[in-house]
């Protein structure tokens, strides 16, 4: 009776028109796509800020984006500041740096960041 | 307020302790559990006139055949009486035919008895309701438009009734009884009296009556048998003193042995009595209901020569008794459903008790199906009847066969005598339950034919889907629970109180990770409510999701998913802030919470928690 087995929805239509739009609007660009990042590497990537973290008070004032080309995730770390203007959910960015693997992700430190017109 | 609502219905709590075991002494116990066999008299006849008058269309000569079914009926109840002795003695702890089958017969035929008396309940109380309900509309025709509505007013009253908790006393249940058995007797001994030493001449009809008793059809023997199946509706009941063993005083299963050779006496006499007057005066009925009044109501208004008390006496003693007999199918159809649901054939609220000690969600079934036959079948006994015999049969046969395995095992004194005795009960049932499904197959009798097997079915997969869950959930000696992560996520809508409360809360689940999460629309609600986290000092990260098509709980379950996926063995806690205020304006807030919460009930490995914020 699989019909009536309770599933559990892994991904909505949003989510598949959302990465589609991401993929129309970087892959024009001469950058690298996020999923092919190598790290330990100096690449160049594009994508749209997906999610924003903000930090807790103790330690270094730290903001953390993460952008989205469609394709795959690079997590920006910049260090000293708690926000930057211009680098907020929505926005376009490209970023030049070195990315270094954490838990599956591409985290760059203080890359160079570029704001790309939306 | 709904609680204050259901206190007014149904009345004060009865705690566990306070059930009361009451014996029954004879007296008492005739009226409580002959109350259904005895009640078919009201219209086992009319039944038996109506495959003659308009299935065969046989006309005055249907009357020639009455006397001689009535005996093969009584025949039939005498063999059934005395099965049911014997199932009495060997089963001094009430012996259903649920009970017996699974015992001697194993699994399938408990279930098809089962599966029966549940069918059969149901139409008991149809039946009843709608043959009290005819004895009403007898007596004041101008209540016949309102048929339906009338049967299921009773048929409510008298959930509400069971659901407070009637005791089958002897108080509520002996004066209808006795009064019923005193007016049939009267009307009976007055109205052979009459016939014979007065000279009586038969009713005499006008209308369609008349044409009616006019016609020529001639009666086969299909229309014989089939006049016959409907006559044996006459037995249904017989089990119920069975079924009751335990309830009577000391000696129980001698008591009740009695008590059933007294009612078998009673319905057989009454039953023949009815049959040899209507003989005589020749009442009339159609299976369409064009003519209002019972055969009972009838010749009760003949003999008495008109309208007047002794009529109205009988009538109501007729609704009465009927009444009484739906009641009985609500003591034992609850009975049946919670033993069923006991070994785990039906859900397991059916074995729930309720607030007032009685099976709340048994009785709540069987009066919402009577109620939903009553509208199907336009609130008339005789387009009920060909669906009832049924149920009552494989239940007497199953229980019969059972018996004879049981003797056959035992082996104890004289054996083959009782063998043979309950070996005929089977024989003789099985072929009645023949006869009522050929003969009455296209009047309705397929409907039983389907939803008996399809019970069994369903029986079967309720229970093999509990065994499975319980083997899954089973403890192996050995067994240990695993670690897993704890990874546990706040959803913040805004920075409030209630949301400080849930971090705090959260904190207090001592996670492996701990994550808040919020949804920005815009620009300028993401940088307020990052200000905010950094101004209150929050010591958590926060998540601020970036939602491109403007929607909540599909980013919130992807941002989830992502985060279980980091660890492998995790499990994920779900905390959300709730406000909770009075009930006026409850519905103002928490829609999108609620939302989320339908979506993360169904998320494996989730726990979803609110943390209340009460707002006065």
């Amino acid at each position: 009776m699989g019909v009536f087995k309770r599933k559990h929805e892994e991904s909505s239509d949003l989510t598949d028109l959302n990465t589609e739009r991401l993929r129309d609007k970087f892959e024009v660009l001469d950058v690298v796509r996020m999923n092919l990042v190598v790290d330990r590497t100096p690449v160049r990537v594009a994508g749209e800020v997906k999610r924003t973290v903000v930090a807790p008070r103790s330690g270094i004032p730290t903001l953390e984006v993460v952008l989205s080309d469609g394709h795959g995730e690079v997590t920006a770390v910049f260090s000293g500041r708690r926000s930057i203007p211009g680098v907020i959910n929505g926005r376009c960015l490209a970023l030049e740096g070195v990315a270094r693997p954490d838990k599956g992700r591409h985290i760059m430190m203080n890359p160079v960041y570029t704001i790309l017109p939306s | 307020m709904a609680n204050r609502f259901k206190k007014f219905l149904i009345g004060n709590p009865i705690a566990s302790s306070e059930e009361q075991h009451q014996r029954l002494s004879k007296k008492v116990a005739l009226p409580v559990f002959a109350s259904d066999a005895i009640s078919s008299t009201a219209y086992a006849t009319e039944e038996i006139l109506i495959v003659f008058l308009s299935a065969a269309a046989a006309g005055a000569a249907a009357y020639s055949k009455l006397v001689p079914l009535a005996i093969m009926v009584v025949i039939l109840l005498a063999i059934v009486v005395s099965s049911y002795r014997q199932t009495i003695y060997a089963y001094p702890n009430g012996g259903g035919s649920y009970v017996v089958s699974k015992e001697n017969l194993g699994e399938m035929p408990s279930l098809v008895a089962g599966g029966s008396l549940l069918v059969d309940y149901i139409l008991t109380v149809a039946v009843s309701v709608a043959g009290g309900s005819a004895a009403i509309i007898s007596a004041f025709n101008g209540l016949a438009d309102y048929r339906v509505e009338l049967c299921v007013g009773f048929i409510i009253i008298m959930t509400l009734a069971n659901l407070r908790g009637v005791k089958e006393s002897g108080a509520l249940f002996a004066p209808p009884t006795y009064l019923y058995v005193g007016s049939l007797v009267t009307l009976i001994v007055v109205g052979l009296y009459r016939v014979y030493v007065q000279d009586l001449p038969p009713i005499e009809h006008v209308g369609e009556a008349k044409e009616l008793i006019e016609q020529q059809g001639a009666i086969t023997l299909f229309f014989f048998l089939k006049a016959f199946a409907s006559g044996a509706v006459a037995l249904t009941g017989v089990e119920a003193v069975s079924n009751g063993v335990p309830a009577f005083q000391k000696p129980e299963s001698k008591n009740a042995s009695n008590t059933l050779i007294m009612m078998a006496v009673i319905l057989g006499t009454c039953f023949f009595g009815i049959s040899m007057l209507a003989k005589e005066l020749e009442p009339v009925k159609d299976h369409e209901g064009l003519i209002n009044d019972t055969v009972l109501a009838q010749m009760a208004e003949h003999v008495y020569g008109g309208r007047n008390v002794m009529f109205f006496i009988t009538q109501f003693a007729t609704f009465a008794i009927l009444i009484l007999a739906a009641n009985t199918a609500y003591a034992d159809y609850p009975r049946l459903s919670s033993i069923i649901a006991k070994d785990n054939y039906l859900p397991r609220q059916f074995a729930n008790r309720g607030t007032k000690l009685v099976f709340s969600n048994g009785i709540i079934f069987l009066a919402t199906m009577a109620i939903v036959l009553i509208v199907a079948f336009g609130g008339k006994v005789t387009a009920l009847i060909p669906l009832y015999a049924i149920g009552v049969f494989t239940g007497f046969t199953l229980s019969q066969t059972g018996m004879c395995v049981h003797h056959w095992r035992h082996r104890g004194a004289r054996w083959r005598f009782h063998m043979a005795i309950n070996s005929v009960g089977a024989i003789t049932t099985f072929f009645v339950a023949g006869v009522v499904i050929v003969t009455k197959f296209t009047d309705g009798a397929w409907l039983p034919v389907i939803v008996i097997p399809l019970l069994v079915i369903i029986f079967k997969s309720i229970k093999r889907h509990y065994s499975k869950v319980r083997t899954a959930v089973a403890v192996e000696p050995g067994y240990k629970v695993a670690r897993k992560t704890h990874l546990v996520i706040v959803l913040v809508g805004a920075m409030n109180r209630g949301t400080l409360n849930a971090i705090a809360y959260a904190k207090s689940l001592a996670p492996d990770r701990l994550i808040a999460l919020t949804v920005a629309h815009d620009d300028e609600e993401a940088e307020h409510i990052a200000q905010q986290w950094i101004d209150y000092g929050m010591t958590v990260k926060l998540d601020i999701i970036h939602s491109p098509f403007r929607e909540l709980s599909g980013v919130i379950m992807n941002r989830i998913d992502e985060l279980d996926a980091e660890d492998a063995d995790d499990i994920v806690t779900v905390v959300i802030p709730e406000f909770v205020t009075d009930l006026r304006t409850q519905w103002l807030h928490n829609n999108s919470a609620f939302t989320l919460k339908a979506k993360l009930l169904y998320r494996p490995n989730t726990v979803v928690t609110s943390v209340p914020v009460v707002v006065d």
